[in-house]
């Protein structure tokens, strides 16, 4: 176990102390982890600050504005600053109007950004329900059918849950209740398998802290 | 020499004065004002999809201007302007704990802790680097660790926030979702119905499928031939592949119509609410 | 028999398992494979083979774009990602610029996985900063900057993370495009995010091929992405990255993990049919009454 006086197990220490203060909640709410979890919010927003100014703020209007006397870019300030003008009654059309202009910027690029990713989504679902796998000795029947089925289930899946989301009519004919009630069913097992995904990251997270409490500090893990 | 703070002083003070005779005029003239502004935005954006590309350049090129150039400056100009909204956040946060301290409020000692630690990361980040952005003296070695030996771990205080405390926080907290979700697969998890039985069948194959332990359970199963299908990590492979990713997609396909529907709505200036259409 | 002397029944035995026992005994079954160093072995899927595939099939002399969009919160998955995406860029002489638009933690730790990687390749001579890869910092993930960022690098990055302007940095010098006509040829997304759909909006057009490592939680909804090839390969948590780490032969964090993660879902496997037996038996003790 590293010495908590040098400055490499300081930092160990440190950190073990306050996944232990974190860890406190899971046996009842209690005054640590209250601590615990301002401690992290405030460095959270102090480190926010940092890296903004650093990543963004600095290189991208500071420096261009006082360094290299782009005088324009003193205009961003004040669309920045009409963001502020929320907390009042009197002036907060000001912000609404600087929120609309960068929601109107974000809503022009929606044909582009559907384009780039639906376009080609839309593309790969004309899937051929007849596909020939050829073997070396001719044509592999098997691998065949299992093609071909595979591209049969797929559209299935995909025009039974398409129609399940189909609110624009009423669903009155019993072939499509029938088509939206198995896209339903299909659904559940996307959900099946989301739901085994979401467990399997939720414990790779517990895993990392454990390997850092009993490996690098308490190192019973080798 | 002069220039430059004649020219920042004018175009604030132009800025300003526009403001201050919009702020006079009707609501009509603010809104009209508002949807023009969202509109023309949005058209920038349309125009330069919408154009085709210079073969030689793949820009957008309309009346010999160079659309696609313009978008760098205004990516630069959102980032800044989204960067100044960051600091309404921290001003939020700073307020309200702010005002728990004044009155005494319960868990007031919570919110001292989150100023001392919010300043202290304030302090000694920018301490740290305060030389590469304004010049002057290099801080100290406890500040920033200038030798070379320590450059994996630097030994200073910014190292022990940020790698002491804040990342074994932000780990540890999110690391709590396991133990919820173990509680809650517990408590929770019922089969009542058949779909919740394929649910939990399904679920259950892909946590086996994702794992040695569920692998070595099937692994007796030849790799190759008629039967290797029913080896755990195929199976919930094919369940990924063939069953899920369609079902994603035409659950994708609802999520982006309605997205593009919403976005149109929005250039449009069709859309009514908080933002939208509330005036005083 | 009085109530105090009735035997608990299979329902209050089973079903109402105090939460505090049920996270001792996820504390415990996690831990003992992991200091028993048990390991089985593991099968690597198809998703992990195309990612490897593709980085084996780029070309020499361009660059590879790692949007590195992680943080703390998710490092247990994304991180051994990262390393093992980089030894193997490495491995093929691929430089690389490191990119980050979720987290502004995200460059800090990035920065701190890729030297990881560096000494675990033995490679700080013939790898450094500045010649071989760079680390372009955070910004924020609006869609206007997105779009100049698509078309145009060094357009939409001025300097890099310690504030050294692009045109002094020779891993970039002629960089500018996405794509097989530009200078770019792959990005790599590693993420616990839903930045992934900010680069097939903006990136798919320019043809580039599009890797992603991603926590467990999102990979169910990139399989459509796998299918149309907008996606080139597929990592999905800890275990893409014990796969990865398993073809590139250099065992990690992941690979041993593994054992933790088996036990851990037969626990909680366990902990379902425990539930709903329970249920069961009440059920069935109140038709019987």
């Amino acid at each position: 176990m590293s010495s908590p006086f040098t400055f490499e197990g300081a930092v160990l220490w440190l950190g073990a102390l306050a996944t232990l203060a974190m860890y406190s909640v899971l046996y009842r709410e209690n005054p640590v982890y209250r601590i615990a979890e301002h401690v992290f919010l405030g460095l959270a927003t102090g480190y926010g600050l940092y890296v903004i100014w650093r990543d963004v703020l600095f290189p991208i209007w500071y420096k261009p504005l006082f360094r290299e006397h782009h005088w324009p870019w003193i205009l961003a300030l004040v669309a920045g600053g009409m963001y502020y003008t929320i907390y009042s009654r009197r002036f907060a059309w000001m912000s609404r109007l600087v929120m609309t202009t960068m929601m109107g910027l974000v809503a022009g690029l929606a044909f582009r950004k559907f384009y780039g990713q639906f376009v080609p989504q839309i593309g790969a679902s004309f899937k051929p329900l007849v596909v020939l796998v050829k073997g070396p000795a001719g044509l592999d029947w098997p691998g065949t059918l299992f093609a071909s089925l595979s591209n049969v289930l797929f559209l299935v899946c995909l025009i039974s849950v398409l129609t399940y989301f189909f609110f624009t009519v009423e669903q009155r004919s019993p072939l499509v209740r029938r088509t939206a009630h198995t896209g339903r069913w299909l659904m559940m097992i996307a959900f099946g398998a989301m739901f085994g995904a979401t467990v399997m990251a939720r414990l790779s997270l517990f895993i990392g802290r454990l390997d850092f409490l009993f490996r690098e500090w308490i190192p019973l893990i080798r | 020499m002069l220039t430059f703070p004649i020219l920042v002083f004018a175009a604030l003070s132009v800025a300003l004065v526009a403001l201050a005779l919009l702020h006079q005029a009707p609501t009509r003239v603010k809104r009209a004002l508002t949807m023009a502004t969202t509109f023309l935005a949005g058209l920038f954006y349309v125009v330069e999809f919408f154009v085709p590309p210079d073969p030689a350049t793949s820009d957008a090129v309309v009346f010999g201007r160079n659309l696609t150039e313009m978008a760098a400056t205004v990516g630069q100009v959102t980032q800044v302007v989204a960067g100044f909204t960051f600091l309404l956040g921290i001003y939020n946060l700073v307020f309200v704990h702010g005002y728990v301290i004044r009155r005494r409020r319960e868990g007031w000692p919570n919110s001292v802790a989150f100023f001392i630690s919010f300043l202290a990361m304030v302090v000694f980040s920018f301490w740290r680097d305060w030389k590469t952005w304004f010049g002057g003296a290099n801080p100290p070695a406890w500040v920033r660790d200038p030798l070379p030996e320590h450059a994996a771990r630097p030994h200073d205080v910014y190292t022990l926030l940020f790698d002491g405390l804040y990342r074994n926080l932000e780990s540890t907290m999110f690391s709590i979702l396991a133990f919820y979700i173990v509680s809650a697969a517990y408590r929770a998890f019922r089969v009542r119905t058949g779909e919740a039985g394929v649910l939990m069948v399904v679920a259950i194959i892909l946590m086996l499928g994702q794992v040695p332990l569920g692998m070595a359970l099937t692994n007796w199963i030849p790799a190759s031939g008629q039967f290797a299908f029913f080896r755990v990590e195929t199976l919930s492979q094919f369940i990924l592949t063939a069953v899920n990713g369609p079902v994603q997609r035409a659950i994708g396909f609802g999520i982006g119509l309605g997205m593009l529907a919403m976005a149109l709505r929005i250039w449009l200036s069709l859309e009514r609410g908080t933002y939208f259409g509330q005036e005083e | 028999m009085p109530p105090s002397r009735r035997l608990p029944d299979l329902e209050q035995l089973l079903g109402r398992i105090d939460r505090r026992l049920i996270y001792l005994g996820l504390f415990l079954i996690t831990l003992a494979p992991l200091v028993g160093k048990w390991s089985l072995p593991l099968y690597v899927s198809r998703p992990p083979q195309l990612l490897y595939q593709a980085i084996e099939a780029l070309p020499p002399d361009k660059l590879v774009v790692i949007a590195s969009n992680w943080d703390a919160g998710s490092q247990a998955e994304t991180r051994p990602q990262l390393i093992a995406l980089v030894r193997h860029l490495i491995r093929r002489n691929l430089s690389f610029a490191i990119i980050c638009t979720a987290y502004p933690t995200s460059p800090q730790l990035a920065q701190s996985a890729v030297e990881e990687a560096i000494r675990l390749e033995s490679a700080p001579d013939r790898w450094p900063y500045g010649t071989r890869w760079v680390n372009l910092g955070f910004k924020l993930p609006d869609d206007p900057w997105l779009r100049s960022f698509s078309s145009s690098i060094t357009g939409a990055v001025k300097v890099d993370v310690h504030n050294t302007p692009l045109a002094e940095i020779p891993v970039l010098r002629g960089v500018k495009r996405f794509g097989p006509e530009g200078q770019v040829s792959m990005l790599i997304d590693i993420t616990g995010s839903a930045t992934i759909d900010k680069w097939y909006e903006f990136l798919g057009p320019t043809k580039v091929k599009i890797g992603l490592a991603c926590t467990a939680v999102m990979a169910p909804e990139q399989y459509p992405f796998l299918d149309s090839g907008q996606l080139s390969g597929l990592l999905t948590g800890m275990k893409g990255a014990a796969e990865y780490e398993q073809l590139l032969h250099a065992p990690g964090f992941a690979m041993p993990a593994m054992a933790g993660q088996s036990f851990a879902h037969l626990y909680i496997i366990l902990l379902i049919l425990i539930g709903n037996v329970a249920v069961l038996a009440a059920r069935t003790r109140g038709r019987r009454r």
